[in-house]
């Protein structure tokens, strides 16, 4: 349930959390309204946008009422107990993610510079080896001990999920191993 | 009436090995999402959902009917054994069931649970099997203002109904439409609100939104949860114990009897709970142990009494298919779950809505015949593991986390082969974990998001039978108007009288109920 604890700083109440999305809300609504197409007419007389624009009102309205409504003072538990480095954690996380996919997919977005960083990084687009550092890493960074089980437990995982997902039919990048093992997809 | 010809189509369907295998792997799953705290069954479907493009209709339904099905069910095993319930609509079951465990009835407990559940369940498919076809039959004479009404109306619902705050829930539906309208428009084909990214240019997928909302949010929240609460170095091999063993007191059939109340009110509640946009299981849970503790006070329900499980379990797995009803009659999504489903029938090739039962009969009657057979793994799966799934409650979050982590990412990718839409999860595990800590329902969002298209092409559709007259498209019969008094009613009357607030009020009985078994876990 929502706290009032007036310990809670004021930005992380609803009140404070609105005001943020108003701002955002208005830079949404001025960047829309500075669109052409947002005012486009189609053959059928219907604006482009229409639902657009109707939807960024509504969130507009919505934030507002959050904004001056009765649980203004209120803060979420989560909201109170979340620091700004649980933010940055939750950032980090998804980093690793980002690096962990262009790893082991080879991905470079139709990037140069990002090909050029691949070039020189070995077992690039090799799913199983970055799956299991990936999986090896996260489960240390996170608390598993003794090493030794995070690794078990990351090169096992691995193996399972290639293996599932080939027997499912969904192609995931080649491995050296897979093709050690005569299964590699791609 | 039935179509002979598609039913016997649909019977071949199903009752193959490859489709019965689906269902079973399906629902073993499902038990496993459940049992485990952390994960649910939309977390669950979300990630099984890219797997099934490549399966055909009656597996890919198989699979997350029984997911849904089995993790449903499943949150009951960690509720009894730990005081956890793995899911929210299993919180209710703690009260009775963990004080059954204490005792030393466990077993009696996981029992009494499953078999609750499956006979709720079985009894509210057999309903939904009979009111779906009839209420599409209705919807079938609605006209396009009235489909654009009926849209608006079922949003505003999902708003008053999900979370503690209207306007939350109203925000989660506005962002979802805001979404929805990225990329080329349902009518023209003209690109839109695409950011000048080429790449929006498709609009977003729907796969590596739900991933990143629904699994890689809550992967996030574990994270964060992991580091606010005192950290605690893992042990693996350590932690998972034998809490108690295959024997103990089991449960009779005049026992399972005697729970003939408080499973038909569970039916009762969850059927129609499950059929109301935006309430779901965790309420019909609730709302059926307080009906039922209520109605038997003589029965002392709440001092770990079977009858107190019972009513928790039947009251939310009675939602499961009625949840779908909104989903086939209407093609409107009445939950997270229910949307889930319907964008498997459209990655499928099968738009879910009133023409279904005309133009895809052999799903429909597929989809009818796995909600009834899923009854029947469920039971044999539940009976059979419950004991090794008690176990999986312990399984770590510290594991947990980057396996479903990893499963997102493949899942976001496997859907089109497209790069993009892994990044288009991450930048949407980021909105879910903010939704997530500032108590914005999800399910308004993916909800509107799949509604968004329909409403515009019927929006549009009415502006060109009228010729571009508003009143006339919006207000040309008796029942639009009638939806559109709905409408304006029903925002009023939510703003006024809180009813979201009343309603979590409900579903926050489950977190006391929580730290209330925990408290006394630890003393």
């Amino acid at each position: 349930m929502a706290s009032s604890d007036r310990s809670v700083g004021w930005l992380r109440t609803n009140q404070g959390v609105a005001a943020c999305l108003v701002v955002a809300m208005l830079a949404l609504l001025g960047y829309l309204l500075s669109q052409d197409w947002v005012y486009q007419q189609q053959r059928d007389g219907f604006r482009l946008g229409f639902f657009t624009m109707v939807s960024a009102l509504v969130m507009l309205v919505c934030v507002g009422f959050t904004l001056i409504g009765k649980q203004k003072d209120q803060a979420t538990p989560e909201m109170a107990r979340m620091r700004g480095s649980d933010w940055l954690r939750g950032i980090a996380a998804l980093l690793t993610m980002l690096v962990y996919y262009v790893l082991a997919w080879d991905a470079h977005f139709s990037q140069d510079w990002v090909r050029a960083i691949l070039d020189v990084i070995p077992f690039t687009g090799d799913f199983l080896i970055w799956t299991v550092v990936f999986l090896t890493m996260g489960m240390a960074v996170l608390g598993v001990r003794p090493i030794t089980s995070a690794i078990t437990a990351g090169v096992i995982v691995s193996f399972v999920i290639f293996g599932l997902f080939l027997l499912i039919g969904i192609d995931l990048p080649q491995s050296v191993i897979g093709q050690l093992l005569g299964t590699s997809a791609a | 009436m039935i179509n002979m010809d598609a039913l016997y189509e649909a019977i071949a369907l199903v009752f193959t090995w490859h489709t019965l295998m689906w269902i079973a792997i399906g629902v073993t799953i499902g038990v496993g999402v459940g049992a485990m705290p952390g994960l649910t069954a939309t977390t669950g479907i979300a990630l099984m959902l890219p797997l099934t493009f490549t399966m055909d209709q009656a597996a890919a339904l198989g699979l997350l009917i029984g997911l849904y099905k089995g993790a449903i069910y499943g949150g009951s095993i960690s509720a009894i054994s730990f005081a956890t319930p793995g899911t929210s609509e299993a919180a209710a079951t703690v009260f009775d069931g963990h004080k059954l465990m204490t005792r030393g009835k466990g077993k009696k407990a996981l029992l009494i649970a499953l078999y609750a559940s499956v006979t709720a369940d079985f009894l509210s498919d057999v309903i939904t099997i009979m009111i779906a076809p009839m209420l599409a039959l209705v919807a079938l004479k609605f006209g396009p203002s009235e489909r654009f009404w009926l849209m608006v109306l079922a949003v505003c619902l999902l708003g008053a109904l999900s979370g503690s705050h209207f306007a939350k829930g109203m925000l989660s539906a506005a962002m979802g439409l805001f979404i929805g309208t990225i990329g080329a428009d349902p009518v023209s084909s003209v690109p839109r609100n695409t950011f000048d990214l080429w790449w929006l240019g498709e609009g977003i997928h729907l796969i590596p939104l739900v991933v990143g909302i629904f699994a890689m949010g809550a992967m996030l929240e574990k994270i964060v949860e992991m580091s606010t609460v005192k950290q605690k170095v893992q042990r693996l091999g350590g932690t998972v114990k034998g809490l108690f063993s295959m024997g103990g007191e089991g449960l009779s059939l005049k026992e399972y009897l005697s729970c003939w109340k408080e499973m038909s009110i569970g039916l009762g509640v969850g059927t129609f709970v499950g059929m109301l946009p935006g309430l779901g299981s965790t309420v019909g849970a609730f709302l059926s142990y307080g009906i039922a503790k209520q109605a038997s006070p003589e029965k002392k329900i709440g001092t770990g009494k079977i009858e107190g499980v019972a009513a928790a379990e039947a009251g939310n797995n009675a939602t499961v298919g009625p949840t779908l009803v909104p989903l086939l009659a209407f093609g409107i999504p009445g939950s997270a779950v229910a949307a889930l489903i319907g964008a498997a029938l459209m990655l499928q090739g099968a738009t879910p809505g009133p023409r279904m039962f005309e133009l895809f009969p052999t799903v429909i009657y597929s989809l009818f015949l796995i909600l009834i057979l899923g009854n029947f793994f469920n039971l044999g799966i539940g009976r059979v593991f419950a004991f090794v799934y008690a176990k999986l409650g312990e399984l770590p979050p510290q594991v947990l986390v980057p396996i479903v982590m990893g499963m997102a990412v493949i899942g976001a990718y496997s859907y089109a082969n497209n790069e993009w839409d892994v990044l288009v999860m991450l930048v949407f595990g980021i909105i879910g974990l903010f939704m997530r800590t500032f108590r914005i329902p999800e399910a308004p969002l993916i909800i509107t998001f799949l509604l968004a298209p329909q409403a515009e092409e019927n929006l549009r559709r009415g502006l060109l039978i009228n010729e571009g007259d508003w009143v006339a498209t919006l207000m040309n019969s008796p029942l639009a108007i009638g939806l559109a008094i709905a409408v304006v009613a029903l925002t009023y009357i939510s703003t006024r009288m809180r009813i979201s607030e009343r309603m979590t009020e409900i579903a926050d009985d489950a977190e006391a109920a929580e730290a209330e078994a925990k408290a006394e876990k630890t003393s």
